[in-house]
């Protein structure tokens, strides 16, 4: 454990302790909700914008439902959402980029063009045929294509399908400046197949921008999310997220600002928390800039 | 360092430029009001009366466009550009034997209008007949394709005695018949060369490639300035006859957020947010709580009917007592009171309490009796199952698809709290929202929904059911999906109950109709009742004068009495 | 160079052209036409009313017809009439790119000149005082969704404070320059905010790489001055993936200004697209998505290209690979 913090940092550690307890707590949702002796869907018309009490000890929302709770299973959605999403962008822009950057010619030409014609794809159509396609016709049943599970699947593959274009070029372009220099013709010349090259040399140096966009792309994601709840493109009621709550509390914004202060603390925080985390590790796993973070700190003195 | 000093400089930059824009933008004007500027939700696509009908349209088109008739505040027809509404008790209408469309015979009406003498086009040419005619040349063009023009297509002729009078020879004589509807005038002496290619008109009117031609428009205001998509600069008429209206400038803005609407009229960008198209009625509750010193809030019940529509064609759903276990679940009350701070009354049917031919008598309705629901299901044969889902015998989850237009707060969270009502009594409720383009254009329409699908109708007073609930109105593949009978629903005395009282021209007898459409409504529940919306206005507290209709004949059909008090 | 800026033009409109082709059928596949959406809206429309419409708008012919003969009169320089607006949909671009470009161009512009300073400062001395600040910064731009952001600037300068505007392109009375230019400080603060924080955490990793590479080491070693390495050598190299960024934002804000332009109602590329999807308007919809396509493809050459004259190591030739 004491590794873990010497090598990533006070700040970075506090992160990583931030992002398990978000997730344990969401993940625990359930157990809290029991605990509570609450049921998180139950709509109480008389006990609507309530003030934090023992009974909900972060209020009631606007339908009168436990505000903690709503918190908690948002919690669930946004992060699963944010980081499977991200990650699946990332991996697809990652193998892209690299055959892209390492194989270069035609194939870089073709994909990087691919690239391009994804980037520019128009994501609103996207959206609304993607929000209508009738799952039922793909042979699902009724309460399977209604289920949590598939709504949010609908968002991770959009996401991941036109997220990736944008590691993609960061991963090229680092292995396209990779690609001449001397330790990867050095490999070449030995021989090595070029898969082995690229997983084994052109990877591990481009690693620091997938890093950077990787966690750049949770935070942006979980903020995608609220936009499209802002579209009404987004996850539907009665799945809570953050970015839906958050949405929902805009225009109760002077009554209760209650309601747009904690999804927005939560999303503050899993952004932030996540961008530390990346940048420590990117430290820790680059032999280059953990020498470099020690001269600059000397260079400070 | 130089860097450092750069980005302060910058700043000061942009502080000077907003320190200059407040003095601009400021709250505070200049003693006499001369500009009224209103906020809404929409900007009207085109301003031509004629094509596709769309609610911020006929909000600046009340202020600048009068029409023949409308409907006034007391919810019946009044005249607009017209003297009086012809009757058959005066002679200025009468009966003549006539056929309908299939050929079958039936009452036909001839009725005399006269137009008034101080009607001009803001160009000073009068209102003619001729402008009469070239309205319905235009309208019932089959390749102009506008909005409602089969209003125009049962205008079998116009017969014109001079430059004001003129006699409508209409196919059918309906309850409605003094009224002309919402047929609409053109100014001939301008839009007849955009008419050439009737097809073609939609894209050359004149209201759409000049706009600000003053000739174009008739009422108290003309449009001075078009700004597509942000806002229209209305300018006195200098034209107009009638009352003279008190701001020389009415300015439209649309703002479609509508936190945003609401900090716009805070920062006194706006002056006022127009009912007809502005903050939900819970929004503008808590806004009167903080604001209610500084704006009047009026709350208008309006005749927009917010309901399910039921699929009958669903077997779980076609079964009557499941759909009366489904109401009497649902504490509506409890909705209306304490979502809506009771601005929002509960439906027990289609026809608004206010409407004339609202019946109470005898009509069922349906309280808080989630025991009775329980039973009713029981009977209906679900009992109740395992993790609280009732189930029937064949296993099946009693489990409705409850749908409505995603991003619609308020039906949102309807929805959440119907879902938690029925869960209560053991109805699973799988909620699935969709866009509103492709929940009206696709799934309303095309019958594609499964359970219920939560929506509105806006409408006239005592409008007839007849596309909603006629089974002649049931959208169908064969007949391209027209008609609005969503649900499906097939009552040989409901459709006998419309087609009288469409003809039936006395008013009691035809209540005594509407009374019984209304009792078979509420018993056989096509569609199950949750409220009546109310539309907030938000008015400065110097404005008077504004009186909301609850219809969807605008406040700006009255513009010229709007005031501002001492 | 010519000839591979040639090539890559010519790529672009192929990709352009397949784009309008998949364009044109993921709207047409798209739940609900123009007449349904009539329907809904006219209750005593008839079954043979339907069908004319339909025919008269060429909805009844299949879907490749309908592009082929769009493309053709497209290539002929008719771009047809936005159903929505009943305006050439030439017209109504010309007027809304303006004001996006405008948007953008400020937007972006103040992104770059505050991220750059920030980086520069903060890679200096990475871990300090500076570098954390400036960090926590970033991470409250990216963190904040842009309707909020929006929301609160609204509420706090127009609201509250009353020196700005809260919405609109003019002032009531008409305005002049200053009265425009006050109207548009909200959105583009707005829409700066996002931007920043992703260049200057890109343009930071950037900085710290290139300040650990040996060149840097031997200009640092040549004894020339920590300032003219940084700005010289190591700023030049860590260039590059912000080029990449501002390539990609400029296409993606022509369309992604929606939530921006919603907020603070200004008419832009952004929101027109998103009511002519919505709305059904096949031509503007499909020609404000091309043009949203064409920025993106534009900016993404011109960032291949920055990267060429940026970073040595890269040689583009006509014919890659031969």
């Amino acid at each position: 454990m004491s590794a873990i913090v010497r090598r990533l940092g006070p700040g970075a550690s506090l992160a990583a302790a931030i992002l398990v307890a978000l997730a344990l707590a969401a993940a625990a949702a359930p157990l809290v909700e029991r605990a509570l002796g609450l049921d998180a869907e139950a709509v109480d018309l008389f006990g609507r914008l309530a003030p934090p009490s023992a009974a909900h000890p972060l209020g009631t929302d606007e339908l009168g439902r436990d505000l903690l709770l709503r918190l908690l299973y948002g919690g669930r959605v946004s992060l699963t959402v944010g980081v499977v999403a991200a990650v699946a962008a990332a991996a697809i822009g990652t193998a892209i980029g690299l055959a892209a950057g390492y194989l270069g010619g035609r194939t870089d030409a073709v994909l990087m063009r691919f690239a391009d014609g994804v980037i520019a794809l128009p994501l609103l159509p996207l959206l609304i045929v993607l929000a209508a396609v009738d799952l039922t016709k793909l042979g699902l049943s009724p309460e399977a294509a209604a289920s949590e599970t598939v709504l949010l699947g609908r968002l991770v593959v959009l996401v991941a399908l036109v997220g990736w274009p944008t590691t993609a070029r960061l991963v090229r372009a680092a292995a396209l400046s990779l690609r001449r220099r001397e330790f990867v013709e050095a490999a070449r010349a030995l021989g090595f197949s070029p898969l082995r090259v690229a997983v084994r040399h052109v990877l591990p140096n481009a690693a620091a921008p997938i890093l950077v966009a990787t966690t750049l792309a949770v935070g942006n994601v979980v903020l995608f999310e609220s936009v499209l709840s802002f579209l009404g493109l987004g996850i539907r009621p009665p799945t809570p997220s953050w970015g839906n709550m958050l949405t929902g509390a805009q225009e109760l914004i002077w009554e209760s600002p209650r309601l747009a202060v904690w999804p927005g603390v939560l999303i503050f925080a899993t952004v932030v928390s996540v961008n530390l985390l990346g940048d420590a590790l990117r430290d820790a796993l680059d032999p280059r800039s953990r020498r470099r973070a020690a001269g600059g700190a000397r260079g400070g003195e | 360092m130089i860097r450092r000093r750069s980005l302060l400089a910058m700043l000061a930059a942009s502080t000077t430029v907003s320190a200059g824009a407040g003095g601009l933008s400021s709250p505070v004007r200049a003693a006499p009001r001369d500009t009224l500027t209103i906020g809404l939700t929409q900007y009207p696509g085109t301003l031509n009366p004629m094509i596709d009908s769309m609610l911020a349209k006929s909000y600046v088109l009340g202020a600048s466009q009068r029409q023949l008739t409308i409907e006034g505040h007391d919810w019946e027809p009044v005249p607009q550009l017209v003297v009086k509404l012809p009757s058959l008790e005066d002679g200025d209408a009468e009966r003549f034997p006539s056929k309908t469309e299939a050929g079958e015979p039936v009452d036909g009406v001839r009725k005399t209008y006269a137009l008034r003498d101080d009607a001009y086009w803001g160009d000073g040419t009068p209102v003619t007949t001729a402008d009469v005619l070239f309205g319905w040349e235009v309208g019932r063009h089959p390749d102009t394709g506008v909005a409602n023009f089969r209003a125009y297509r049962d205008v079998l002729d116009i017969v014109v005695h001079d430059d004001k009078r003129f006699t409508v020879v209409e196919r059918k004589l309906d309850y409605r018949y003094r009224s002309m509807g919402d047929f609409q005038v053109l100014p001939v002496h301008l839009e007849r060369p955009a008419f050439a290619e009737p097809r073609e008109y939609r894209n050359r009117t004149l209201y759409q490639t000049d706009p600000a031609n003053p000739g174009l428009w008739n009422g108290p205001y003309r449009v001075a300035r078009v700004e597509t998509g942000a806002r229209i600069v209305l300018a006195r008429n200098e034209h107009w006859k009638g009352t003279r209206p008190a701001f020389d400038r009415v300015e439209v803005r649309a703002i479609e957020n509508t936190s945003a609407l609401e900090a716009n009229l805070l920062s006194g960008s706006i002056d006022m947010i127009a009912g007809e198209l502005g903050l939900a009625v819970d929004q503008a509750i808590a806004f009167e709580k903080r604001h209610g010193d500084r704006f009047a809030v009026l709350y208008q019940p309006g005749l927009v009917y917010e309901h399910l529509d039921v699929m009958l064609d669903n077997p779980v759903l076609a079964d009557r007592r499941v759909r009366q276990a489904l109401i009497l679940a649902v504490d509506r009350q409890a909705i209306s009171d304490r979502l809506f701070a009771g601005k929002q009354p509960v439906a027990d049917g289609f026809v608004h309490p206010l409407d004339r031919v609202h019946a109470s008598d005898s009509v069922p309705t349906y309280g808080f009796d989630p025991s009775r629901a329980a039973a009713l299901l029981e009977e209906a044969g679900w009992p109740p199952g395992p993790q609280g889902v009732r189930m029937n015998g064949k296993g099946e989850r009693l489990s409705v698809e409850l749908m409505t237009t995603a991003g619609n707060r308020t039906r949102e969270l309807v929805e959440q709290v119907l879902a938690d009502y029925w869960k209560r009594v053991g109805v699973e409720t799988r909620i699935r929202n969709e866009p509103a383009r492709v929940f009206f254009g696709e799934t309303v329409q095309k019958r594609r929904f499964t359970g219920l699908a939560m929506f509105a109708w806006l409408s006239a007073p005592e409008s007839l059911p007849r596309t909603t609930l006629h089974s002649e109105s049931i959208p169908t593949e064969a007949n391209n999906w027209a008609g609005q009978n969503a649900t499906g629903f097939r009552n040989a005395e409901m459709d006998r109950l419309i087609d009288a009282a469409e003809i039936e021209l006395d008013p009691d007898r035809r209540k005594a109709l509407w009374a019984e459409m209304q009792r078979i409504y509420a018993t056989e529940l096509p569609a199950i009742p949750l409220y009546f919306r109310a539309e907030p206005y938000i008015l400065p507290n110097w404005l008077t004068g504004v009186r909301p209709t609850g219809h969807k004949y605008t406040t700006t059909n009255w513009i010229e009495d709007w005031r501002v008090a001492e | 160079m010519l000839r591979y800026l040639a090539g890559r033009i010519v790529q672009a409109l192929v990709v352009l052209l397949l784009l309008s082709a998949a364009t044109y059928v993921l709207l047409g596949l798209m739940p609900g036409d123009p007449i349904d959406l009539m329907v809904g809206a006219d209750p005593r429309i008839t079954s043979q009313d339907i069908a004319r419409l339909k025919a008269l708008q060429g909805l009844d012919r299949p879907l490749w017809e309908r592009y082929l003969h769009w493309l053709g009169a497209a290539l002929h320089g008719d771009l047809g009439y936005s159903r929505l607006y009943t305006q050439p949909v030439l017209d109504i671009v010309a007027d809304r790119m303006p004001r996006t470009l405008v948007l953008i161009g400020l937007a972006l512009a103040v992104a770059l000149a505050v991220a750059l300073p920030a980086a520069t400062v903060a890679a200096r001395n990475p871990g300090g005082i500076v570098d954390r600040g400036v960090n926590l910064l970033c991470f409250a731009g990216i963190s904040v969704p842009p309707f909020w952001l929006a929301l609160i600037l609204i509420i706090v300068f127009a609201v509250v404070l009353g020196w700005l505007p809260a919405g609109g392109t003019v002032g009531a009375e008409g305005g002049g320059l200053l009265d425009r230019a006050a109207h548009l400080v909200l959105p583009v603060a707005t829409l700066a905010a996002a931007s920043v924080a992703a260049y200057t955490r890109h343009l930071r990793a950037a900085l710290i790489e290139a300040l650990g590479e040996d060149y840097v080491r031997t200009a640092r070693a040549k004894g020339l001055s920590e300032r003219v390495v940084t700005m010289r050598h190591a700023l030049r190299n860590a260039l590059l993936p912000v080029v990449t960024l501002l390539g990609l934002d400029l296409g993606s804000l022509v369309s992604g200004a929606l939530v921006t332009e919603t907020m603070f109602a200004q008419p832009g590329m952004g929101k027109t697209i998103y009511d002519a999807v919505m709305g059904n308007d096949y031509n503007l919809a499909l020609v404000g998505l091309l043009v949203a396509a064409a920025a993106t493809l534009l900016g993404n050459l011109a960032a291949d290209l920055a990267y060429a004259r940026l970073d040595p190591r890269i040689v583009y030739r006509a014919e890659p690979g031969a």
